[in-house]
């Protein structure tokens, strides 16, 4: 069975039209790849106190929910990123994470 | 023989976050391409289980499990965002471990077995799966707290899912 977390790392609808990536968004694209690579289950699960531009990235929290399942699906198997960069330049992560 | 997903071979499966697009994205060679390269390197699942984002409410649901028509869940683009097509078969025996692992966990689970597939699910495998080659499909419907820490429904659902891939 393949599980597929499908959800964005930022989610920010009223961002959509932005054509540079502000800071909130690289940031915590930045921070979120960091706690992935790390492992560090703890600190990805407190994002909404831990994490930088979290309010900004994540008005509403629906899209993320999964990186949490898929993380802690995946137990201690390594994280890479197949898929990387903003969509459109802008605020939208196009991250993605292959574990194990 | 009856497919089990119990058996030591999704040890070797990985796990997957997946941004996952939008429907204007189907427009845009460059991610689709790199999906495609991506699911190359990947095994061959009997089945995919989809932890969804657009499922708020409590309690975790199960859906999907049977072959539904898509929900083109967005609007105003061209009639050809309308036009494709999923063909996942169900994947119930799945649904079915899924539902011993929350009961043993002790963890409500419920069947939402009339919503179908939305383009949180299809539309990724959809644009790379070969025609006639397509995997069962279930997904799972986890609930989003707006409370301001981590919920406790959340941690739940990780756990129920961990067990699930196990």
């Amino acid at each position: 069975m393949l599980l597929i977390g499908s959800g964005f790392l930022t989610h920010n609808l009223r961002a959509l039209g932005l054509r540079e990536t502000p800071a909130w968004a690289s940031e915590f694209d930045a921070w979120s790849a960091d706690v992935l690579v790390r492992r560090d289950l703890d600190a990805l699960a407190d994002y909404r106190h831990k994490a930088p531009g979290v309010r900004e990235s994540l008005p509403t929290h629906e899209h993320f929910v999964p990186v949490l399942v898929s993380a802690g699906a995946a137990a201690e198997s390594a994280a890479r990123f197949p898929i990387t960069g903003f969509w459109w330049g802008g605020a939208m992560t196009r991250r993605s994470v292959q574990f194990g | 023989m009856t497919p089990s997903y119990r058996s030591g071979s999704s040890a070797v499966m990985p796990v997957l976050f997946l941004a996952h697009g939008a429907p204007p994205l189907l427009d845009d060679a460059g991610w689709i391409a790199e999906l495609a390269a991506w699911g190359k390197q990947l095994p061959r699942p009997r089945a995919i289980l989809v932890v969804s984002a657009h499922w708020e409410q409590r309690p975790l649901a199960i859906g999907a499990t049977r072959p539904l028509p898509l929900i083109y869940d967005f609007y105003g683009f061209p009639e050809r965002f309308y036009t494709l097509r999923y063909p996942a078969p169900g994947a119930p025996e799945l649904a079915q471990r899924i539902r011993e692992l929350a009961a043993a966990a002790r963890i409500r689970c419920v069947d939402e077995p009339e919503r179908g597939l939305d383009h949180g699910t299809y539309i990724p495998p959809a644009l790379h799966v070969p025609r006639g080659r397509h995997p069962g499909a279930a997904d799972l419907r986890c609930p989003a707290s707006r409370r301001p820490s981590c919920s406790r429904s959340v941690a739940r659902s990780r756990r129920c899912a961990g067990r699930a891939c196990c």
